[in-house]
């Protein structure tokens, strides 16, 4: 064996694939048998059809049995190697690939296939026509009809709405363009006259619950973390890391609706896990208010209601398919599909609606029915516009309409409560106004900016100058947007509770470096201990809202995108008309109200033009996205609308937790909102060539 | 291949330099150190490791070190902090002029920019995820704030603030048919050179001035096999010797997976700069070395940083050796 001394890898590229990197085809059992009595006796050989399916056929014989189709042929149609999500959500060997397989698994067109399957099976279940045509190939066939219902997050209301306003046909039209309540008015109509869905929701209600859960999470930790300082006048101030009670979890407490945000954490910085709220996130809120509370009133079982949600988001599908949200004796998930508003917009053209044209009733106000004791009442007696003129008027103005009469009474939330605060979720204002309404002592909120909008500092002090001394900082949160900052977030908070490297991906070195005494972690540990007291100065951070997405998720990666327009080079071409001109991302520049006159484009600010098309891109999307925003606070803030939404949450919770025994209830409660994280080790080390 | 054994140079020696092994940084990295950085500063060290972490080292400071003075390094390195981030194997690691930015780059096709701050902290300032592949290599530009990246994608991008937002790439140079190893700055900063797995370095400048331009000007071939590692500087005092009315831009020194040393004299007319046109350099092979480590691929070139020895230059090769050069005028 003398080989060269040349010889070298240097003609491998050291790019391992995604499907090089996945194992989980390869571990995959074949559940069908060999059709062999003996296995390896007679030799096999695979063939493919002009489908492309697969053939196993017996080599010494049968192979015509594959072209004339004989029914005697032994030739046996394998099974493909298929990689579903759990597979891919227990494996950290790719990331990107995981996406594809999301996005067929949980698609608009799933949507469409479901529905057309559940069609199927209402009119068979409605004539009693017993299911002969099980069989394995079509396993659906067996389902129960379902009632299918569809919530959507107030993020896409808001992107719809932002899109209809730059569409040609709002523009012209003289009305002003529609708001995120006429945009989920008309959403209803289409899901419910088009598609036949039960009942659309808008996911506010669910969010009102998870940030009330949010905040008594956040109670119990700051009780935890503050070794009972509570007790004296509010001294919220004691802040350090001892760490009280079982939980051992602590502070600071990081939002943890961002699913972007939680996969990043269990793959790359398991040690922040401990920080992550338990908190369901709205969608899975909701997905528990459906399959369980509202499937009690109507009296089906959680699989009896498919469950489709609309998110700004890609990765909620990843969120939905947590085995944690999966119904183990109903084989159910509490969401059991995740569209983003991009497949919804899709969906929408591919059956011929226009989001652009109105409906009857949808300006009307928020539907409010109450009970006679004043209460939000979700199963109002005598339905709101019975007598309307066209089924659209009624549809569009309630939160349900009973397509499936015949199956299920009505249930409404209130719509589109507004939660101020934030655009993707309102968590840190919530436990701020939490903490303000609470505090025996007035407390002022300062916001500093770290780092453009989304990296803001919020510092509540409480004022002691009466008795001589400065404000004294009792609360220091932090909204923290996009992987960047994540990072310095990360950074951050691992430095002040002095648990990084511990994980993450500095474990893959912990195992073997970091139990020498000359470990890089080990270094690094003994240097920042070196630091700490220093560091104790500065007050640590007690709360962050953490969202992966820059601009948080008002520009998440399942929203749409800039529209653009016909107009895109002539635009340029043709005189602007003064002051907005419609840039090459097909909207309107205020031009003069940037402070750029107008001029003809070519050597504007001695700019080339790669450097002026990538600028224009990147601003192009972030004005896209300040619209969104905008679009998405239109909704005006009402009072006691959400008073009345915490009397139905009471309700509800009450409802689903019972009225029994105190720790029983909690127990439940924790159940039905709380959640789990774990870390995902990479047990895909690749090639483990070294080159 | 879990620890990394850096030796220093100490060559004060006139003609002949001498070097003597002064410290070995045991880095505790679970996989190769597959590139390091000094800081301007000459203080700290950055190692890239295929651990996926980045490691930063800082000479510790003991007493006697004052009483000794000079140049002498002692005591221990020790590592002052770790940057985790990357998700996969780290290729490269770059500190800015200035010193006060690092780069680093990764199989995980994202280059990530560090802040410097006091007390070996650091921020994360971005991650750019422009390249589709594999990024093989950071370099940053000699003066100003701009960021080159090399990828397997066979693309260089080029980096620099917005000074309202974040870290943008602004420019992709496209012509290399495979994979980019390695990149090099002119010293004057208007030039910068790529070393590719196609067997060529091509030579990119800056068109126009005061402008985010760069034209590909000169392809040099001359290389039987990849090239993996490109290394520009000043160039020993000869190299100022470009006739009259012209400028030197120093010396370029590749090498790749042939063992091959190819050193290139570049200049251009006086008053160039200005103009900023896409007239190439001239340029002028000035040394050929074969076979600089045996039958061994050489993997790295570098210059030496001192103006006194400009003319020294190191590689480093698969026999396991570093070989220290100079360029000789004959």
């Amino acid at each position: 064996m003398a080989f060269s001394g040349a010889l070298t890898l240097t003609d491998l590229n050291d790019f391992i694939t995604p499907s090089q990197a996945c194992i989980k085809p390869v571990e995959q059992a074949n559940p069908h048998k060999p059709a062999e009595k003996e296995p390896g006796a007679a030799a096999t050989e695979i063939q493919v059809d002009g489908s492309g399916a697969y053939y196993e056929v017996i080599q010494n014989g049968t192979r015509s049995a594959l072209t004339n189709g004989s029914s005697a042929a032994p030739a046996k149609k394998l099974e493909q190697a298929q990689i579903n999500l759990n597979d891919c959500l227990a494996c950290s060997g790719c990331i990107t690939s995981a996406e594809s397989v999301l996005i067929t698994l949980q698609s608009h067109t799933e949507v469409l296939t479901f529905l057309e399957e559940n069609e199927k099976n209402r009119s068979r279940v409605a004539s009693k026509i017993p299911a002969t045509d099980i069989t394995l190939d079509n396993p659906t066939a067996a389902e129960p009809h379902k009632i299918p219902v569809i919530s959507i997050s107030p993020q896409t209301l808001a992107s719809l709405a932002a899109a209809a306003a730059a569409s040609p046909s709002t523009s012209t039209s003289t009305s002003s363009h529609p708001t995120p309540l006429q945009i989920l008015r008309r959403i209803r109509a289409f899901c419910t006259e088009v598609l036949g869905f039960a009942c659309v929701f808008d996911t506010t209600f669910a969010r009102h619950l998870a940030l009330q859960e949010h905040v008594a999470e956040f109670e119990e930790r700051w009780r935890g973390a503050g070794e009972g300082g509570d007790k004296k006048g509010g001294e919220l101030s004691a802040a350090t890391t001892t760490v009280v009670g079982e939980s051992a979890k602590g502070l600071p407490m990081l939002a943890s609706s961002c699913p972007g945000w939680i996969c990043y954490a269990e793959k790359a910085h398991a040690e922040m896990l401990p920080f992550i709220s338990r908190t369901k996130s709205p969608q899975q809120v909701m997905g528990t208010l459906v399959k369980n509370w509202m499937g009690a009133r109507w009296g089906k079982l959680p699989n009896e209601i498919y469950h489709i949600t609309v998110m700004p988001c890609y990765d909620k599908k990843l969120e939905a398919s947590r085995t944690d949200f999966y119904n183990d004796i109903y084989a159910t998930r509490d969401v059991d599909c995740v569209i983003t508003t991009g497949e919804l917009e899709l969906l929408m053209q591919q059956k011929g609606w226009d989001i652009t044209q109105p409906v009857t009733g949808e300006l009307d106000p928020p539907y409010q029915p109450t009970t006679s004791h004043g209460a939000f009442d979700p199963f109002p007696q005598h339905p709101h516009h019975e007598d309307s003129p066209s089924r659209t008027a009624m549809t569009a103005s309630k939160s349900t309409i009973r397509c499936d009469a015949d199956e299920v009474p009505s249930i409404h939330f209130p719509e589109l409560l507004v939660h101020p605060g934030t655009s993707s979720g309102s968590y840190l204002n919530a436990v701020i106004a939490h903490l303000q309404a609470t505090s025996p002592a007035p407390l002022t909120l300062q916001i500093q900016t770290i780092r453009g909008a989304d990296f803001e500092e919020f510092v509540l002090s409480r004022d002691s100058s009466s008795l001589g001394g400065a404000p004294e900082v009792v609360f220091k949160g932090a909204k923290c947007y996009g992987f960047r900052n994540l990072q310095n977030v990360v950074r951050r908070v691992g430095r002040e509770r002095g648990v990084r490297t511990t994980a993450g991906a500095a474990g893959k070195l912990g195992g073997r470096a970091a139990g020498g005494a000359g470990g890089l972690a080990a270094r690094v540990r003994r240097r920042a201990a070196a630091g700490k007291e220093e560091e104790r100065k500065e007050r640590a951070y007690d709360y962050v809202e953490v969202m992966a997405c820059p601009g948080g998720c008002v520009n998440g990666g399942g929203q749409l995108k800039p529209a653009l327009s016909a107009v895109d080079t002539n635009a340029t071409a043709t005189t602007p008309p003064a002051p907005s001109v419609v840039d090459q991302e097909g909207y309107k520049r205020d031009w003069e109200g940037s402070g750029v006159s107008i001029m003809p484009p070519a050597p504007l600010l001695g700019m080339t033009g790669a450097i002026d098309v990538t600028q224009n891109a990147r601003w192009g999307s972030k004005e896209w996205t300040r619209r969104v925003e905008e679009e998405y606070w239109r909704t005006p803030f009402s009072e006691v609308i959400n008073r009345l939404a915490d009397g139905l949450a009471r309700r509800i919770i009450n409802d689903l937790c019972g009225y029994g025994d105190e720790v029983e209830r909690a127990e439940t409660r924790r159940r039905y909102f709380r959640t789990e994280y774990r870390a995902v080790e990479s047990e895909v080390i690749g090639l483990a060539v070294v080159w | 291949m879990y620890a990394y054994t850096g030796s220093s140079s100490a060559g004060e020696g006139d003609k002949t330099p001498k070097f003597t092994h002064v410290s070995t940084i045991e880095t505790g990295h679970s996989k190769a150190v597959r590139a390091l950085a000094w800081a301007p500063s000459g203080r700290t060290l950055a190692t890239a490791s295929f651990d996926s972490n980045i490691g930063i080292w800082e000479h510790e400071h003991g007493e006697e070190d004052e009483s000794l003075g000079g140049d002498e390094v002692t005591g221990e390195w020790e590592c002052a902090s770790q940057m985790e981030g990357h998700d996969t194997e780290c290729k490269s690691v770059a500190y800015s002029s200035t010193g006060t930015l690092l780069a680093s780059c990764s199989r995980d096709k994202t280059v990530w920019i560090w802040e410097v701050h006091p007390d070996a902290d650091f921020e994360c300032m971005g991650v750019l995820m422009d390249h589709s592949q594999d990024v093989k290599c950071v370099a940053w530009h000699p003066t100003e704030e701009v960021l080159a990246s090399a990828s397997y994608d066979d693309t260089i991008k080029l980096y620099i603030d917005d000074p309202s937002d974040d870290w943008f790439s602004f420019a992709t140079l496209s012509g290399h048919t495979s994979t980019v190893w390695s990149l090099a700055f002119s010293p004057d900063g208007r030039y910068l050179a790529s070393g590719s797995d196609d067997r060529t370095v091509r030579v990119w400048k800056r068109v126009s001035v005061g402008d985010h331009r760069w034209e590909c000007v000169l392809v040099l071939g001359g290389h039987e096999r990849a090239v993996y590692s490109v290394s520009w500087g000043p160039g020993g005092a000869e190299a100022a010797q470009v006739g009259e009315g012209r400028k030197s831009l120093g010396w370029l020194a590749s090498t790749g997976s042939d063992g091959q040393i190819q050193i290139w004299a570049f200049s251009e007319e006086e008053g160039e700069a200005a103009k900023s046109s896409v007239t190439p350099p001239e340029h002028k092979l000035i040394a050929n070395i074969a076979s600089a480590h045996g039958v061994y691929d050489v993997n790295a070139v570098a210059w030496c940083p001192r103006a006194s020895h400009a003319d020294l230059l190191a590689t480093a090769g698969d026999d396991g050796m570093t070989r220290v050069w100079r360029v000789a005028q004959i």
